[in-house]
């Protein structure tokens, strides 16, 4: 649901700041169980096949899991990204994201056959695994009028969510595991469960003795510090399915993921009423399994003598990008990223292993980093950046790493050096086409040389040094792929005729690059199952084995006629390794977990789907409307459930009320209670908030304002009045992770008591204010793989707060910034936070202040855990107890590394990590009066632990401790803190 | 085990086993009984054969995982045998092979090596041979021919792993819509045109959108020397001037433009010299010129193929230069006399255009002119 809902925000944002008028209204395109809406005109050429692709995988699963969904699948086509990508939430709608762009084929982590076809079959599982409802979850579905979302506002939430759709609290290894499992059934024997890669990374597990997750340190650890992070959940979701298919029976599988009338709401507990087995007992039966099953592929594979090679670096380098050889320097160049450190290129040393760091790589990819390629004679690479959005060109000196933006959104990569004419080539990813390009020198601008029909691809491309020749893999719809070569000067002309090299099937010929002398070819394949090296003569036109691998080698550079480089796998990421180059006779092959279930159970060929063809499917005839879609005619009650707040110390009872449309541009929340508590005046035991929400602007009102965390003191943020609101929000740059945003917000008050910000703060001499805010951001963090938080970066705010009170404006300002710095430990970093902050108004006024003191956290609430970073915070004294018409502040943090734990826990509740902050501020008040100066410092720290309770419900629970003193107070203060925040 | 009597030790054994089986007849058990009481060795082994088959038979049958199957058929590394087909081929070479040596009933049984490498008979032998080592070559590495789909993607030594693969989704499965219009906009010069203001600006604009509909502009379009055109700098500058935008719009321009004969003159390679040529440029601005380029008489007198070709004249050339003969062309009585019919005779006249040469004859129409005036 995260992913979808981030999906959407990016959507909103991108679809705002795109200026073309081509792309300036939303279209969609209905049936009885869609409706498929895109943004952008120029991706009407896929609609009908998309819409195809839908009702086919629809009417599939609809059979095998008699399946009758509540409400139709709303489908959103994007181009978010350079490569293809999918998410699908059932709660509150049933929503499926699509990104329109080719996958990735690294590793074979991605199927290569038509895309469209492959993430409709995939991503329908998600949805009829989550929305398929018991006869229990369609009463409270009706009784709360529709399936609940959790929010933090509202924790009772979570629970009303668990009665409406319980399958949505399972963890990520059962949706996608389940969903790879059928699609590569569905999609006649391509995808994960018979995937090569997924074989690799167990074999090598077991090889290594290393340990392989139970179900429970999975999510807690598997799928958060590994350099493949959350590619774990795909890994062993898949291999388990697997497993229980092979063992169980297929039909079985499917009966534990169907949502029936007699199955159990848990999904732990589904699994040992239709298998009469626990799941941890069949995990561990499946671990046993694996280490035998890996052990006779590895016995397969050591039945010929296994290749020899010399490690170059004694650290593993996480996940890499292809890579060059620098002669002369003896050094090799590529994108690493490991957990610990940001994503960035560097320079190894094959010498000693030595690792220097060039540049970071902002916005590195999962398995490939960044694509690189590389100018030998000026000694500049170039790469890309923002590889999980639309690809930005650069360049870097290796000497002095100096870095350039050269094109920003070139949306290119697979790139590749020609060093005749010192022009750039690559793939080009624009609306779903795959063109390849050529950059010529100064490398701003690119050309258009072919563009491929839709539905193949090129990928992996590389040019002979003679400039003659460019090599690359080509994808055909049916996820054939062939190593193709083609004539440069024929190309530049606009021939595109190709010559096939070598025809791999379906097993992807990877980074195959040229010798220095143009003679030969060197790439990969999993052709045996195992990744291993081959070797290709141009002049005999043969196609030899280098390499007889245990885990894989992959991306190989040739370093002269007898050595080459590449990189292997392990656990722990890839290590350079030296090899020789020769032939080797005899490799074996593995056998596939999948091919054996296959073979057991054939049941599975059965469940391959007829292609979506226009004879089949008639989209025409089963479409009810196309044309323009305006989200607001579309908004509808999602849900309608009970719910108790605080107001100040008193419980008070209602009703909530959410409404929105199926992509979540608008959105409706309204809440109403009532204290029945005798003791609160009659004027203050009706409560309502109601909060609308429409693209940039928020609009809040509320009366006697209550709030749930209320309930557990100590800040209270109900108060007695009424307010009313409007807020608009601006982004000046979205280049995630780098932003740039203006938020304004304008409330009226009245019939107050109190400030609405400061709680202890009481007012007499008026009831009613006006306000006016502003804030101005900019923020550029990153993290890296395996991190709990922000490592590194810069956050600069302005923010203008402004009263006006009784006749007279009271204008507030006020600066923060922080800084910080990864420290060579893992996932330690150093943060500077500072603010300063002046008030125009005279400093009797209440209004004309800030004020500071406390952690403030509440005992159970929602804000963010680390509240003492906030600029009004000043844990060791009680809150807003230091006041002051100016002031300076500053703060230094240390994070340490987190704590992070295998299995702390069951599967319903576990710790994931505890994470904990050193830090020390001081602060300063009233600096224009030595009288009135206050100045206060603190020492403390913050313990926070993060727990997960029904697989995805996150939660935090914080400890901090802090002392202060005070310049006129002869000892100090200590404050305790312990608070719980709900949902993450 | 040791048998007393080695030659029956097969039938024992076979016994043996027959009667843990239970399948032995009575005479059979008796036969074996009798032997087992005379040969402790036997009997010991029987004892030994049947409690093996009794712990067997304690134990259940077991599935084995089909990796296990592979794993030991993968163990096996077997040499390469040949087809049927490469075997037919074979004994057929081999047969032949025979025959071409043997065929002489006396060397069949007695000829020695030596004698079969010479004379007549050795040249067969050697040819045979010839053909017996080609032959084991092209079956040992070449026959039969590969299937075109077995040889695509096979590699030497490497065994390819099973997978299973269905009929996959083909192209024709694949039915876009307008798939040329969002290819066409792939195009580096499409996107740049895209991105620029001053395109969206135009592009929003009515009349902008009636003409790229118009068919005429569309072939316009793909003319190549239009397209030379448009990338001409000054005929950039050209259509920025704002006096070319009105001759556009001028109907009697346009008029012009449809025109056969001016469409010809425009090709003509020596007009174009001419209107690159500075004098002539700043002919057209005269202001006089212009009037007179309206006026119907000298748009005949242009048409006329006399005046064109005096137009050629060098001498006439020099004349319209001389300044003299630029104020006479002012004068209101030449310009009479030049409409006199009697006047055109004369100057059609030969002895008059000799005297109009003669030296004296302009000296004494100098000094007629100088007592006129």
């Amino acid at each position: 649901m995260q992913r979808v809902q981030k999906i959407l925000a990016a959507f909103a944002y991108a679809w705002l700041l795109q200026s073309a008028p081509a792309f300036s209204q939303l279209s969609s395109l209905e049936t009885k169980n869609l409706r498929l809406i895109s943004y952008d005109r120029s991706h009407a050429f896929v609609v009908p096949h998309l819409a195809r692709c839908f009702e086919n995988a629809f009417r599939f699963h609809s059979k095998l899991f008699s399946y009758t969904p509540t409400e139709e699948v709303t489908l959103l086509l994007q181009d978010f990204g350079d490569y293809g990508n999918g998410g699908a939430t059932a709660v509150p709608f049933n929503l499926i994201s699509v990104g329109i762009s080719p996958f990735h084929y690294a590793y074979e982590t991605s199927p290569a056959n038509e895309r469209m076809n492959a993430l409709m079959n995939h991503e329908l599982v998600h949805i009829v695994a989550l929305d398929r409802a018991s006869e229990s979850d369609r009463l409270f579905q009706s009784l709360f009028s529709g399936k609940i979302v959790p929010t933090r506002e509202n924790p009772l939430s979570m629970l009303y969510s668990y009665l409406t759709t319980p399958r949505r609290y399972s963890p990520r290894w059962y949706h996608e595991g389940i969903a790879s499992f059928l699609e590569t059934w569905m999609d006649g024997g391509i995808g994960r469960a018979l995937g090569a890669y997924d074989e690799m990374v167990f074999r090598t597990m077991v090889r290594d003795s290393a340990y392989i997750y139970d179900y429970v340190g999975l999510e807690s650890e598997g799928t958060t510090i590994d350099f493949q992070v959350k590619a774990n959940s795909y890994l062993y979701g898949t291999r388990f399915m697997n497993f229980v298919a092979y063992q169980y029976g297929p039909e079985r599988l499917i009966q534990w993921v169907s949502r029936t009338d007699e199955s159990r709401r848990f999904f732990a507990s589904q699994f040992e009423h239709v298998f009469g087995v626990s799941l941890e007992q069949a995990w561990s039966d499946w671990i046993t399994f694996e280490r035998r099953w890996q052990q006779a592929n590895l016995d397969s594979i050591r039945l010929h003598p296994v290749s020899r090679h010399r490690e170059l670096s004694p650290q593993t380098l996480g996940s890499v990008s292809r890579a060059f050889y620098d002669k002369s320097q003896k050094k090799i160049y590529a994108a690493i990223n490991y957990p610990g450190q940001v994503a960035h290129i560097a320079a190894m040393k094959i010498d000693d292993g030595a690792v220097e760091h060039i540049c970071d790589v902002k916005g590195g990819a999962l398995y490939y980093v960044s694509s690189l390629a590389y100018d030998s004679s000026s000694r500049v690479l170039f790469y890309t950046t923002d590889n999980n959005k639309w690809r930005d060109l650069n360049m870097v000196d290796v000497e002095t790493g100096v870095s350039k933006l050269l094109i920003q959104d070139a949306r290119t990569g697979d790139l590749a050096f020609n060093h005749a004419d010192k022009s750039l080539w690559g793939v080009r990813h624009f609306i779903g086409f795959s063109t390849l390009v050529r950059i010529p020198p100064p490398y701003t601008d690119w050309n258009q040389v072919y563009t491929l029909p839709y539905g193949k691809d090129l990928f992996d491309i590389d040019i002979a040094a003679d400039g003659k020749t460019l090599t690359g893999a080509l994808a055909e719809v049916s996820g054939n792929q062939k190593l193709i070569q083609m004539d440069i000067q024929k190309l530049m002309k606009g021939d595109h005729s190709s010559e096939i090299i070598f025809d791999f099937d379906s097993n992807s010929p990877a980074t195959f690059v040229f010798s220095p002398d143009g003679r030969f070819s060197f790439g990969t394949s999993y052709y045996s199952g195992v990744s291993n090296i081959f070797r290709y003569d141009f002049e005999k036109k043969s196609m030899v084995a280098l390499t007889n691998c245990e885990t894989g080698y992959f991306r190989p550079i040739p370093v002269s006629d007898d050595s080459l480089i590449a990189f292997n796998y392990t656990g722990t990421g890839f290590v350079p390794v030296m090899l020789t180059n020769r032939e080797q006779e005899h490799v074996s092959a593995i056998n596939f977990l999948g091919q054996a279930v296959v073979e057991r159970h054939p049941i599975v060929t059965q469940w391959k789907l007829d292609p979506p063809s226009e004879s089949s499917i008639n989209i025409d005839s089963l479409t009810t409307y196309s044309g323009e879609y305006r989200p607001i005619d579309h908004i509808k009650v999602t849900s309608l459930y009970p719910m108790v707040e605080g107001y100040k110390d008193f419980a008070s009872f209602g009703l909530r009320m959410n409404a929105s449309d199926p992509i979540l541009i608008n959105e409706i929340d309204l809440s109403t209670s009532y204290s029945p508590n005798a003791l609160l005046p009659a004027g203050e035991r009706l409560h309502a908030r109601l909060n609308l929400h429409s693209w940039r602007w928020r609009f809040l009102a509320t009366y006697n304002a209550a709030d749930f965390y209320d309930l557990f003191g100590p800040t209270k943020t109900s108060r007695k009045g009424y307010s009313a609101g409007v807020q608009y929000r601006e982004f000046l740059v979205f280049d995630e992770p780098k932003t740039m945003d203006y938020l304004v917000t304008g409330s009226a008050y009245w019939g107050l008591e109190r400030l609405p910000d400061f709680q202890n703060v009481s007012i007499k001499s008026f009831d009613r204010f006006l306000s006016v805010s502003g804030r101005l951001n900019y923020q550029y963090f990153m993290r890296s793989i395996g991190a709990v938080e922000e490592e590194t970066g810069f956050r600069w705010q302005m923010i203008s707060h402004n009263n006006y009170v009784n006749g007279v404006l009271f204008p507030r300002l006020l600066s923060n910034l922080d800084y910080g710095f990864l420290l060579p430990v893992s996932h330690s970093s150093i943060w500077l936070r500072g603010s300063s902050g002046y008030s125009f108004g005279e400093r009797e006024e209440a209004f004309a202040k800030f004020y500071f003191g406390g952690f403030g956290n509440n005992w159970i609430d929602y804000l963010d855990s680390k509240r003492f970073r906030e600029y009004y915070s000043f844990p060791g004294v009680e809150l807003n107890e230091i006041g002051g018409t100016n002031y300076g502040k500053l703060t230094l943090e240390w994070t340490l590394p987190p704590l992070r734990f295998r299995r702390f826990g069951v599967q319903s509740f576990y710790m994931n990590w505890m994470h904990l902050s050193l830090f020390a501020s001081g602060l300063s008040t009233n600096f224009d009066n030595p009288s009135l100066k206050q100045t206060a410092v603190n020492v403390g720290g913050q313990l926070d632990c993060k727990l997960v309770m029904f697989s995805t419900q996150e939660s935090t629970l914080s400890f901090g401790y802090a002392v202060a003193w005070r310049d006129h107070l002869p000892s100090s203060t200590k404050e305790f803190m312990i608070s719980l925040k709900l949902l993450k | 085990m040791t048998m007393t009597d080695p030659d029956n030790f097969d039938h024992i054994f076979e016994l043996m086993n027959k009667e843990i089986d239970g399948v032995n007849s009575k005479k059979e058990s008796a036969e074996l009984k009798r032997h087992l009481q005379k040969h402790a060795d036997s009997a010991r082994y029987f004892k030994k054969l049947q409690s093996i088959s009794k712990r067997l038979g304690r134990v259940k049958a077991v599935t084995p995982p089909s990796y296990l199957r592979t794993t030991i058929v993968n163990s096996i590394y077997a040499p390469k045998k040949f087809t049927e087909a490469q075997q037919s081929v074979w004994d057929t070479v081999i047969s032949k092979f025979t025959q071409l040596l043997f065929t002489n009933k006396e060397a069949s049984m007695e000829q020695t090596p030596t004698n079969l490498f010479t004379g007549k008979k050795g040249i067969f032998v050697l040819s045979g041979a010839i053909v017996a080592v080609v032959a084991i070559v092209y079956l040992a590495g070449l026959y039969p021919p590969a299937d075109t789909e077995d040889a695509v993607g096979t590699i030497g030594g490497v065994q390819k792993a099973k997978k299973y693969r269905s009929e996959q989704i083909a192209e024709k499965d694949v039915v876009l819509k307008n798939e040329k219009n969002a290819r066409v906009i792939q195009s580096d010069k499409f996107q740049k045109l895209n991105k620029n203001d001053r395109f969206q600006k135009i592009a929003k604009d009515a009349s902008f959108q009636e003409l790229l509909k118009d068919a005429a502009f569309q072939e316009l379009l793909k003319d190549a020397a239009f397209q030379e055109l448009l990338k001409d700098a000054a005929f950039q500058e050209l259509l920025k001037d704002a006096a070319f935008q009105e001759l556009m719009k001028d109907a009697a321009f346009q008029e012009l433009a449809k025109d056969a004969a001016h469409a010809e003159l425009m090709k003509d390679a020596a007009f174009q010299e001419l209107m690159k040529d500075a004098a002539y440029q700043e002919l057209m601005k005269d202001a006089a010129f212009q009037e007179l380029m309206k006026d119907a008489a000298f748009a005949e007198l242009l048409k006329d193929a006399a005046f064109q070709e005096l137009l050629k004249d060098a001498a006439f050339q020099e004349l319209l230069k001389d300044a003299a003969f630029q104020e006479l062309l002012k004068d209101a009585a030449f310009q009479e006399l030049l409409k006199d019919a009697a006047f055109q005779e004369l100057l059609k006249d030969a002895a008059f255009q000799e005297l109009m040469k003669d030296a004296a004859f302009q000296e004494l129409m100098k000094d007629a002119a100088k007592e006129a005036y």
